[in-house]
């Protein structure tokens, strides 16, 4: 009987559960914070589609990597001195007080790293965590701290990704699965 | 290969029964009993049983685990000790049968529900389930 769905034996080891947690730093080891409603990892990668005289659609060979763009949204419920810094790029903080600033090459933040379980593993060869890492990050997007009449606010932050200037073939993110044996 | 609503209430049983700050809320030992309890049981015990419901695809589940406490005692403390352990031992649980994978347990709802009888608790607790019936799954897809 041909099979009218692609579930197999395997399936339920293969499922990404979220929402994952967040980690901010090189060492991709220290949490961001507790995170409401989901968080979003977008590759946005845009290919030129260049269309010769005569093409009615897409032509093979005729596309070219345009841009890329990786974002990381997080809607943090830890709304910390440390973390509303982080929204708000190039500004400082001192004696417990936040204000604006120009944008350095201290302000990025060297890497932000999202890791997810994928459940149920049992052969060793298969991968159980996906980490994505973005790098020399800057959040985007106005700070809203929307407080509303009743229950708790959120802190989003929408992390952008930048190309290494010394480095501009090298996309700014990486996606890793880590086998259950690793 | 046990029945998927089998393996899931033989886990839960061997999860509750098996753990010793429950007994010890319990009085010595953890009287759990499937969908209704014998005559006369002896007080405090549990009963549970789970409602069940189709998933997104057809390999997954949602349903609600019910596990009821009931209690003879002249306060609330041994009912309150014994749902305090239940809590702790079932919400955000997590695990993996033969039969049923990815098993979630979550605590929806929790409370007193009213009794006639004088020193007589009864407290209801319902945990929501989500799980890959597994063992049916694999009897599906190849028939």
């Amino acid at each position: 009987m041909t099979a009218k769905h692609g579930i197999s034996t395997n399936t339920y080891q293969r499922i990404l559960m979220g929402p994952g947690a967040v980690y901010i730093g090189t060492a991709g080891t220290q949490l961001l914070g507790a995170t409401k409603g989901g968080n979003v990892m977008e590759i946005n990668r845009v290919f030129r589609d260049i269309r010769p005289d005569g093409a009615k659609g897409k032509v093979k060979g005729f596309r070219y990597l345009e841009s890329v763009e990786a974002t990381l949204t997080v809607k943090l419920m830890e709304v910390t001195e440390q973390n509303v810094l982080y929204a708000l790029a190039g500004a400082s903080l001192a004696s417990h007080i936040i204000t604006g600033g120009e944008i350095d090459s201290n302000s990025y933040i060297n890497k932000i790293t999202i890791a997810a379980e994928i459940k149920g593993v049992t052969v060793t060869t298969e991968a159980s965590a996906v980490k994505v890492e973005i790098t020399d990050c800057l959040v985007e997007g106005p700070v809203t701290l929307n407080l509303p009449a009743e229950g708790e606010t959120e802190l989003e932050l929408k992390f952008h990704a930048h190309y290494d200037a010394s480095a501009l073939t090298t996309e700014p993110w990486k996606v890793t699965f880590t086998a259950v044996a690793a | 290969m046990a029945d998927t609503y089998e393996s899931l209430l033989t886990q839960l049983y061997t999860i509750l029964t098996a753990d010793d700050t429950l007994k010890t809320a319990m009085g010595g030992s953890v009287s759990l009993y499937p969908v209704w309890a014998v005559p006369d049981a002896e007080f405090p015990y549990l009963v549970h049983r789970i409602d069940m419901r189709a998933g997104d695809i057809f390999p997954e589940r949602i349903g609600t685990y019910l596990l009821d406490i009931w209690s003879d005692s002249p306060s609330a403390s041994e009912i309150l000790a014994i749902r305090k352990c239940l809590v702790e031992l079932l919400d955000e649980l997590e695990f993996n049968t033969t039969e049923v994978k990815n098993v979630k347990v979550k605590l929806e709802t929790d409370g007193f529900i009213p009794e006639d009888t004088p020193d007589i608790w009864h407290y209801a607790t319902q945990f929501s389930l989500s799980l890959w019936r597994q063992s049916e799954t694999l009897i599906i897809i190849n028939r």
